[in-house]
């Protein structure tokens, strides 16, 4: 008896607690009753392994327990597609470039690690990042679910209120169009403002880069014709092929790390300022290769990091095979 | 064939008809040991992880009723249909019976295809 009791004391622990005394009773006796239907078949008193094998045959006290607790759940069934969506998307676009970064940063901060004892740190270091990014969604759609959002808000939908189905492979023209006309813009001011290293010589300013300014302007300008070329394409056959995207993640990576290369470059190599002075400009000029360094050049490792993601998901995307439309068959089917 | 997969399938089979069969016993008022038991001797057994907390659902949405009675010097809870399961209990064994025959036909129309293919052949 004292293991029924023992029993049925362990399932009490884990029962809604209105009804805790109602569920016990009906258990206890449920017990009780199985308990004397073996003892009649038997002709005797269960012994203790019997007891404990009757027992053992219901289950975990937990696991009995939970049985009448109500069905809950932190995200339910409505919001958890939205939910991992979310997560994935976080993950993809923010832990991912945080976790490019920290590396490239701390290798630069220490060259003698190796890459493998850099990866080790940063990627002991962006645990804290997952947590915390986890966290937070998961915290806004357990709120969410608490207040039942779906429900009210998810629960009255529309088909008309659905977007436009869209092909995800086809190029818009506005964009090609805007692709170009930036782009040549972009050149417009780019050639005659920048050919030479000598780019201000004027009484009262006077600003040139060191020779090495050559293979950033050169390698601008390239990313620039080849982007024209790109959108003229993109017009005549709008819509992309693989090729075509991998060729538009060149284009990108390459203007991309460009631009990291030169924030990190110090390519200033005489400032001068009438109005400032002489150690001034020369100040203002560290100032300025500090500030490319340390705030910019961050901040367009993480643009890049994205970008590039952005571009390899066309690339993949651009590769995919779509099943023929549901709809069009059924246009088909009633043309007939 | 996968047998979790047989068993997951078996187990919502059994979830709706248990629903039926629960309602349907307790036309006659039984506590739940004997209504365990009867389930089991009919063919349909059911543990008491699962009955005890279907009967207190179904009770929450009032299509049972329950009460304490002393019997053989033991407090024992009995339960009987209310007035609201017996119209639920109806409508289910319409339901049933549509499901039922709606089976039936689609077996009976695999077979008749089958028949027809083989004399098309033969």
């Amino acid at each position: 008896m004292d293991l029924i009791e023992r029993y049925l004391h362990a399932v009490e622990f884990w029962l809604p607690t209105d009804q805790k005394q109602d569920i016990l009773a009906e258990l206890s006796e449920d017990i009780h009753s199985q308990m004397e239907e073996r003892q009649a078949a038997l002709g005797r008193d269960l012994n203790e392994d019997e007891i404990v094998a009757l027992l053992k045959g219901r289950g975990r006290p937990v696991m009995v327990a939970n049985r009448f607790q109500a069905q809950r759940y932190l995200i339910g069934p409505a919001l958890f597609p939205i939910y991992w969506f979310v997560l994935k998307v976080a993950g993809f676009f923010y832990v991912v470039p945080v976790f490019v970064v920290s590396t490239v940063l701390h290798h630069m901060q220490h060259r003698d690690a190796s890459w493998a004892a850099t990866l080790g740190v940063t990627g002991a270091n962006i645990w804290t990042a997952v947590v915390i990014t986890a966290g937070v969604v998961t915290m806004i759609f357990a709120i969410l679910q608490a207040f039942d959002v779906a429900e009210r808000d998810l629960g009255s939908w529309s088909p008309r209120q659905l977007p436009p189905a869209k092909d995800r492979n086809k190029i818009s023209r506005p964009t090609s169009v805007a692709n170009i006309v930036v782009n040549v813009i972009f050149l417009l001011w780019w050639i005659p403002s920048f050919w030479s290293p000598e780019i201000l010589h004027g009484p009262s300013i006077y600003l040139t880069f060191k020779p090495a300014w050559i293979y950033f302007y050169w390698g601008f300008l390239a990313a620039g014709v080849l982007n024209i070329g790109l959108g003229m394409a993109n017009l005549l056959h709008p819509h992309w092929t693989r090729l075509r995207a991998s060729f538009y993640l060149a284009i990108n990576l390459g203007g991309s790390l460009l631009f990291c290369w030169l924030m990190r470059s110090h390519v200033i190599a005489l400032l001068s300022i009438a109005s400032l002075g002489t150690a001034k400009s020369e100040h203002l000029a560290h100032a300025i290769d500090f500030y490319a360094l340390t705030v910019v050049f961050p901040f367009a490792l993480i643009v890049t990091v994205v970008i590039l993601m952005v571009d390899m998901l066309r690339v993949l995307r651009a590769g995919e095979q779509r099943l023929p439309h549901a709809a069009a068959g059924f246009r088909g089917s009633l043309s007939v | 064939m996968n047998k979790e997969h047989f068993e997951n399938l078996r187990l919502e089979i059994r979830r709706g008809s248990l629903v039926v069969a629960v309602l349907a016993a307790l036309r006659t008022e039984q506590y739940g040991y004997t209504l365990r038991k009867n389930l089991n001797e009919l063919g349909l057994e059911v543990d008491e992880n699962t009955l005890y907390p279907l009967l207190r659902r179904l009770e929450s949405q009032q299509l049972l009723t329950s009460e304490w009675r002393e019997e053989n010097k033991r407090n024992k809870r009995f339960y009987r249909l209310a007035e609201e399961g017996e119209t639920m209990l109806t409508r289910l064994l319409a339901e049933w019976r549509a499901m039922d025959v709606v089976l039936k036909n689609i077996l009976e129309g695999q077979e008749y295809g089958s028949d027809r293919a083989i004399s098309t052949r033969g």
